[in-house]
């Protein structure tokens, strides 16, 4: 991480910090729980490990071009229940569903040495993959006024539920989808060529508002997961689909993402009687 | 404090579940990518137009794969047991028309080509290491040879005689140095135009083969023979013992499968249709028409394309299986269990590609590899293979 990424995030903190301390009311809720429901979005960070291609040759390496995090979207919701040890560690259990997608583009060019005529081909391959996610994450939270920012980090199931496939294609290779040529594949199941399971850990930084009866928060979280995505017994199994219509066939890799997602949680035991926001001078 | 209780009851069962999946997923964890792939062999010249011929697995669980390019001309192809490419060879010109099979000595590969100007007949030896082919054998006696068999101990060469109009074959020693045996029979009219049609890929492609039965008795053979497309049936001595003749030259045998005891697997045609047996008896010294063979029409087939037929075993079970080409351009494997008529399975391959069967052979791994050609971007006409693992397989006929 660079200098200038380090210092951000040092004032983000102190900002919510400062900002923090000057709350009218202190948050107690040791012992307590909560039920949160969260949704947001995602950016993912295919990390290959082997390359595969259907067209081989002497001359040329195939080797598909990743696109940046920006444009592998996705979205996440879910919900999660957290019990508090102490007013600052608690324990986030979740159940969630995520969408990951993952772009790449290839290219192919043939030369008409007759007609000094090429023929070129560009594809855009968009991949989604989806999960049943179950997190499990440790929250620390930096103060116990209203608005709290806290850090967390645990470890996460992802199930998959099902993966699909498009693909865009146009006859001029520029890196991008020319619009006035541009055509699309049907959109194809690839879930047989993905691994069922993935796990790994994940931490991220957030803050919450508290009131009585809610609370409120924006979080992001970086989730790195240990396993390969992509099924090797079926890498080619798909004998009638992309493979060699669009000379297609899934790389190895690992699949990170960073999510940003909103929160809002109710506490679930009685917290108005319980008392959870006291004025700050009765907390000391 | 009973709420309190409930809640680290709630979390510990989370956890024991947490960890019980990550010991469980931790155990599985195996790749076998090499046993299942599908592979295009790309050329960038879109004027370069590719016919593959015949395939073999080599020494090294990589592939050898011959084919014809442009025409007659003659191009070799090596690949890893991946399917990678790791060298190919374009023969210099004067060796032309390479004919299927590539023939196995010794763990050295061989095959048969022609002089492009005497027309006669090469016996070239591939050179792994020297990623390329050398001559190994003139045989200036056999002109325009139109396909080879190896049966292991003896190779059989099958030619057109343009001087008598006569279909040869010729029985070569097991070291291919020497004419053991030949025989011949007529034709009665010139085919030479069909024949350069077939050699320079620019019309029908024949469908000639050459086989011998398990028990050495008959050499079977489809070529020109009395004014059609006929199925010969010859003794040993390679002297003629009976016929099946096509309809003119619009039918005939595609292929054909000996299975011991004068029973046959067999593919005929007949002008636009193909027909299936899977076990059939023929007479060797019957006089007879293809067509009054009984099979089972398969109306989705194309005729044009090469069928094949071979023996493979799946699961301990012994499969006669064919591949061919549909009208749709897909590939079509057939399994029939060997002495059955009945069909256990089907499978197609390919859809929106054209695909065309060339050949295919079981695998070391217990695979199944398909040599095909595959028309890319509804074009170019480039050299795949597309390779079954053994678990694949075993699915398919299960």
């Amino acid at each position: 991480m660079s200098i200038d990424k380090k210092v951000i995030i040092i004032l983000l903190v102190s900002f919510f910090s400062q900002f923090s301390f000057g709350q009218k009311y202190s948050v107690h809720k040791k012992r307590m729980s909560y039920l949160a429901f969260n949704a947001g979005f995602n950016f993912s960070f295919p990390k290959v490990s082997d390359r595969y291609s259907v067209l081989n040759s002497l001359e040329e390496n195939y080797e598909k071009k990743y696109d940046k995090a920006g444009k592998n979207t996705g979205a996440q919701f879910g919900i999660r229940y957290s019990y508090n040890f102490t007013n600052s560690i608690a324990l986030n259990l979740g159940f969630g569903y995520q969408s990951l997608g993952f772009k790449y583009f290839t290219d192919y060019s043939w030369n008409d040495t007759i007609n000094n005529q090429d023929f070129n081909r560009e594809m855009h391959h968009l991949q989604k993959i989806s999960y049943f996610s179950f997190p499990m994450m440790v929250r620390w939270d930096m103060s116990n006024r209203q608005l709290i920012p806290y850090l967390q980090g645990g470890v996460f199931m992802d199930f998959r539920h099902q993966a699909k496939k498009e693909i865009h294609y146009d006859n001029t290779i520029d890196g991008k989808e020319t619009k006035n040529e541009v055509s699309s594949s049907e959109i194809k199941s690839i879930t047989d060529q993905t691994r069922k399971f993935n796990m790994g850990l994940m931490a991220g930084a957030g803050i919450s508002y508290y009131t009585k009866h809610f609370t409120f928060g924006v979080e992001g979280n970086f989730r790195y997961g240990f396993f390969k995505i992509v099924n090797d017994e079926n890498r080619y199994s798909d004998l009638t689909g992309f493979a060699l219509q669009y000379l297609d066939v899934l790389d190895q890799l690992k699949l990170s993402n960073l999510n940003i997602q909103f929160t809002v949680s109710i506490p679930i035991n009685h917290s108005v009687t319980m008392n959870i926001l006291r004025r700050s001078k009765y907390y000391k | 404090m009973r709420t309190n209780n409930i809640s680290y009851k709630l979390i510990a069962k989370f956890m024991f579940v947490f960890a019980f999946v990550f010991i469980l997923s931790g155990c599985k964890d195996k790749y076998k990518p090499e046993e299942s792939f599908i592979k295009v062999y790309d050329e960038k010249d879109i004027n370069k137009s590719y016919f593959p011929l015949s395939m073999h697995q080599t020494s090294d669980d990589g592939y050898l794969i011959l084919s014809a390019y442009n025409g007659w001309n003659i191009h070799l192809l090596k690949t890893d047991k991946k399917g990678d490419l790791i060298w190919k060879f374009d023969l210099p010109s004067k060796y032309v028309n390479a004919v299927p099979n590539l023939i196995e000595r010794n763990g050295d590969l061989f095959f048969v080509c022609m002089d492009a100007v005497g027309l006669f007949t090469y016996i070239m030896q591939v050179d792994e290491i020297g990623k390329q082919a050398t001559e190994f054998q003139q045989i200036p006696q056999i002109q325009y040879p139109m396909y080879v068999f190896d049966n292991e101990s003896e190779v059989y060469i099958q030619n057109y005689i343009r001087a008598t109009y006569q279909t040869g074959i010729f029985e070569l020693n097991g070291d291919m140095d020497q004419i053991q045996k030949s025989g011949t029979v007529q034709i009665f009219t010139d085919v030479e135009d069909k024949v350069v049609d077939h050699l320079n890929y620019t019309g029908k492609r024949f469908p000639f083969f050459v086989s011998v039965t398990p028990e050495k008795d008959y050499i079977i053979m489809s070529g020109f023979n009395n004014y059609s497309f006929s199925t010969i049936f010859m003794n040993a001595n390679l002297n003629f013992s009976g016929v099946y003749n096509g309809a003119a030259f619009d039918g005939g045998l595609n292929a054909l499968l000996p299975l011991g005891d004068k029973t046959f697997s067999l593919a005929r045609f007949s002008f636009s249709n193909l027909y299936f047996n899977p076990n059939v008896s023929l007479d060797p010294s019957a006089i007879d028409i293809a067509e009054s063979i009984p099979a089972q029409s398969h109306a989705e087939l194309d005729p044009q394309s090469p069928v094949l037929i071979k023996e493979i075993m799946i699961d301990n079970e012994v499969y006669v299986v064919y591949l061919a080409s549909s009208k749709s351009n897909q590939l079509m494997l057939s399994f029939y269990p060997k002495g059955s008529n009945e069909t256990r399975a089907v499978k197609y391959l390919g859809q929106s590609v054209p695909l065309r069967a060339c050949d295919f052979a079981k695998t070391n791994d217990g695979g199944l590899m398909i040599l095909t050609r595959a028309t890319v971007m509804g074009s170019f006409n480039r050299i795949a293979t597309i390779k079954l693992s053994e678990e694949e397989l075993e699915e398919i006929v299960k």
